[in-house]
């Protein structure tokens, strides 16, 4: 037991502090927490601003899986599950709490055009290149965000991206896809001309 | 990686570049060096970067708006330091061990109705009888003479470890206790104000919240293991002739019980105990009330800030390396420091054992060593420029 305590950090895989961790070893719930804590922060961000509510169901969380920690599974990917969890717990979270409930989101190609034509509009020539992407983000909806988020800067491939949020890998490329379209191409810098292609698009 | 190719600077890494030629916007983001570079901000990528920048320049306006799509995916990065997330897991951890504490259990007549709590109360008699005569002798109850060693505010917790996995025991102060199985620990539900004792049969890990003004004891077969706040484990099952004690990090001294007894009667008294370091162990035999210090098996580094590849010496003075050490594992290094003056090492050992460590330096200087109580003791030939 004590021999496991002194094995240095840096050399346990996520897959043997999770297993330390089963065992009784509170030290491992250091190591999970100095690898996970910023990147699940970082993930809980994109559903809520509200920080400690965000912390709070990580706690919950861990606290919960000290509760349980003999009878918990061997994930193939530590951090995959962590995310999971954390999204999960986090939605039920947010309506659960009464201050929290938002209009649900349109998630439609309508809705997404109606956003993406709302972004078009809200520009004009002289805005600069860098504030019209954070507009057009400003447009998108979370789910896009997310699949962006777990895309590019988590680096997750669709698979994965698709069993952590429940939804089909169709489904991930079409959201991705909606997303990155807009620097393709151009529309980005010539506007105008790329809301005139949208409506051909959508109406024929 | 291609990072790599930096380093030669060569032709080979400017026909590279060319390949970025024809990139767009959508392109830098769909690649993993790029992204790499922006959410991370490695130095070594940033290099690159900027000289495909530099050498077409037509791609800085596709760099900058991939730089800030991706800046806006990154959006939300917390802030955190190292201490939060310590504190925050301190906190799941004492929340879950408070969870338990308060785990209020309803008495057994509200749980059952009253037949099952009839055949069950005449089954339990007869077995409680059998059992009170059979294990009379060994019970152990809370107030028996040996834990009366233990003062402190409340009443006293005998925790008993039954089962076959090491048990987590958080004390009031802080600290806290891996209970291994077949043993138990004995403490107050608060401490004293002035000292804080705990009695352990079997054995456990400890690692004590440090409180200079409040010293930690802990009572085990006729000994006493004193600290301000370390950790440590101590072995001492009554079926066992050697009592062991190994500090992981910190000092630990520990004494006879008697010689405890002094302090009580003198203000300073000169105790006969032994002190321990980390990396360290003592055995101490029981019949022949004798303790022996030596060097645990496998010395680990205890110094957080040293790193494995701070053991890299070119031209360095001997009795510098020998600090290294001394600083890196918390063992004594005993050297004749006018003997080593004009010595110097050059050498290269990163994750070798210390024991490999010293015997490679040894062969390098042509030295030799021995432990010694605890203790590494260097015989080096004096060395002239």
């Amino acid at each position: 037991m004590d021999k496991l305590i002194e094995i240095q950090q840096v050399n346990i895989t996520d897959t043997v502090a999770w297993a330390l961790f089963k065992s009784g070893d509170d030290q491992s719930l250091n190591i999970l927490l100095s690898r996970y804590f910023r990147p699940l922060l970082h993930y809980g961000s994109k559903f809520s601003k509200d920080r400690s509510l965000v912390e709070d169901v990580i706690q919950d969380l861990f606290l919960d899986f000290l509760e349980r920690r003999t009878h918990l599974g061997n994930p193939v990917s530590i951090k995959n599950y962590l995310f999971k969890c954390l999204r999960n717990n986090l939605i039920r979270a947010m309506n659960d709490n009464m201050v929290n409930i938002e209009m649900p989101e349109k998630e439609d190609l309508f809705a997404d055009f109606e956003n993406i034509e709302k972004f078009l509009v809200s520009l004009d020539e002289s805005t600069e290149l860098t504030s019209k992407i954070t507009r057009f983000f400003s447009f998108l909806t979370k789910r896009q965000k997310e699949v962006l988020f777990l895309r590019y800067y988590e680096n997750l491939d669709n698979d994965e991206i698709a069993e952590m949020m429940g939804i089909s890998k169709q489904s991930v490329s079409n959201l991705l896809l909606k997303s990155i379209n807009v620097l393709r191409e151009n529309w980005i810098f010539a506007p105008f001309l790329f809301l005139h292609k949208l409506l051909l698009i959508n109406w024929f | 990686m291609r990072f790599f190719l930096i380093v030669s600077g060569n032709q080979q890494y400017f026909n590279f570049m060319n390949e970025y030629e024809n990139f767009k916007t959508i392109d830098f983001v769909n690649d993993p060096g790029f992204r790499d570079w922006i959410f991370h901000r490695k130095q070594e990528s940033g290099l690159f970067w900027n000289a495909l920048s530099e050498k077409h320049p037509h791609l800085r306006g596709e760099m900058e708006v991939a730089r800030s799509f991706l800046l806006n995916i990154a959006d939300g990065q917390p802030a955190v330091t190292d201490d939060y997330i310590e504190q925050f897991a301190n906190k799941i951890l004492s929340k879950h061990q408070k969870r338990h504490d308060r785990q209020v259990v309803k008495p057994f007549w509200q749980r059952y109705s009253v037949s099952t709590f009839s055949v069950a109360a005449s089954v339990l008699l007869i077995l409680g009888f059998a059992w009170f005569y059979s294990a009379g002798s060994k019970f152990a109850f809370v107030s028996d003479p040996e834990t009366s060693q233990v003062p402190g505010q409340g009443e006293l917790i005998k925790e008993h470890n039954n089962s076959d996995v090491a048990k987590i025991i958080s004390l009031a102060d802080g600290s806290k206790v891996t209970l291994q199985p077949r043993s138990s620990l004995t403490y107050p539900a608060a401490f004293d104000k002035s000292i804080r004792v705990v009695r352990l049969d079997g054995q456990a890990f400890f690692d004590v919240a440090r409180n200079p003004d409040q010293p930690f004891l802990v009572h085990f077969n006729k000994l006493v293991v004193k600290v301000l706040g370390t950790s440590f484990t101590i072995r001492s099952f009554d079926s066992e002739e050697k009592v062991l004690v190994t500090v992981k990090t910190g000092k630990v001294s520990v004494f006879d019980n008697e010689e405890l007894t002094k302090t009580k009667e003198e203000p300073n008294p000169s105790l006969n105990g032994i002190v321990l370091t980390a990396n360290q162990e003592i055995y101490y035999k029981k019949d022949e009330k004798q303790f022996q210090k030596s060097l645990i098996a496998n010395p680990v580094i205890v110094d957080r800030t040293v790193r494995e590849e701070d053991f890299v010496f070119e031209e360095t003075p001997l009795i510098e390396v020998f600090r290294k050490f001394e600083k890196a594992y918390g063992i004594p290094i005993i050297v004749d420091e006018n003997q080593v003056q004009n010595c110097t090492l050059t050498a290269s050992m990163a994750d070798e054992p210390l024991i490999e460590k010293l015997n490679l330096m040894c062969k390098a200087i042509h030295a030799s060593y021995e432990m010694i109580d605890g203790q590494i003791v260097m015989n080096v030939r004096s060395c002239r420029k």
